[in-house]
């Protein structure tokens, strides 16, 4: 089974996206404790996506997962902790749209998915269909790039 | 957000506009400076982010609010703080590589 690390920007474009339960039924999705703390900090104003993305984990359809790591500049405690997390698990890639964070793991030369990719993967293996996924790519079209988005929408069929 | 006191020495102008800002959203004028100052700040972070300067998760941080809210604010200024091309390039071989297995 694929296993992929989660940050907290992948994880919440995929909440938003309404993805992201399909995604932990078709990949083992781990999250370090540090990135799911700063998930959670979206309750006090009321985000869904907190709400969606605390529920998963409490159903251990996302495990969570206690981690050490060192600080690194310009990076939160989350997507460090993600990079520990991915060499831990040995995991097929971190979900992640954070144009910094991608840097650094390009440079690490550590595999990595955006969630519009993510959307697409879920369509490829039928774990969406193709009108799911061209709703949730829609539904995150503001909180991405438009040549990513329209990429996503090309490679699912979508005009 | 814990705050410090720091001397500074403020263009008149911008008193004037604190003074206004205090007068007319009922604040004391030390709150209307700190806010405008918060605002610029916000900013210049998300400029940074915006460069690949600093992660999401980093800029919620300096700010001292949520990952979400960075996306808010992100959408509020009109910026796309995803992939670039290049990456989403690099992206699209794990793709690849993952709907084969």
């Amino acid at each position: 089974m694929v296993k992929l690390v989660l940050d907290a920007d992948g994880a919440i474009k995929l909440a938003r996206a309404g993805v992201l339960k399909h995604l932990a039924g078709f990949a083992k999705c781990f999250m370090p404790k540090q990135t799911y703390q700063e998930v959670l900090r979206g309750k006090e104003k009321m985000y869904d996506d907190a709400f969606i993305i605390e529920e998963l984990a409490e159903n251990k359809e996302i495990n969570v997962i206690d981690v050490k790591a060192e600080e690194r500049i310009g990076l939160g405690p989350g997507e460090s902790a993600a990079f520990v997390l991915f060499q831990k698990l040995k995991a097929d890639a971190i979900v992640s749209d954070d144009r910094k964070f991608l840097a650094f793991l390009e440079e690490e030369e550590i595999a990595f998915l955006t969630p519009t990719h993510a959307i697409v993967l879920l369509a490829i293996k039928k774990a969406v269909s193709k009108e799911e996924a061209l709703k949730s790519l829609d539904k995150i079209r503001h909180l991405v790039r438009e040549q990513n988005y329209d990429e996503a929408i090309g490679m699912i069929g979508g005009e | 957000m814990e705050t410090v006191s720091y001397p500074l020495r403020i263009p008149e102008e911008i008193l004037a506009l604190a003074k206004l800002r205090a007068k007319e959203e009922y604040l004391d004028q030390s709150t209307a400076l700190r806010q405008m100052l918060y605002l610029g700040a916000e900013d210049y972070v998300l400029s940074l982010v915006e460069t690949g300067r600093i992660s999401v998760g980093r800029a919620a941080e300096l700010l001292k609010t949520s990952v979400q809210d960075i996306h808010r604010l992100a959408e509020k200024h009109g910026m796309r703080i995803g992939a670039t091309g290049e990456q989403q390039k690099k992206s699209r071989l794990t793709l690849n590589r993952l709907s084969r297995k």
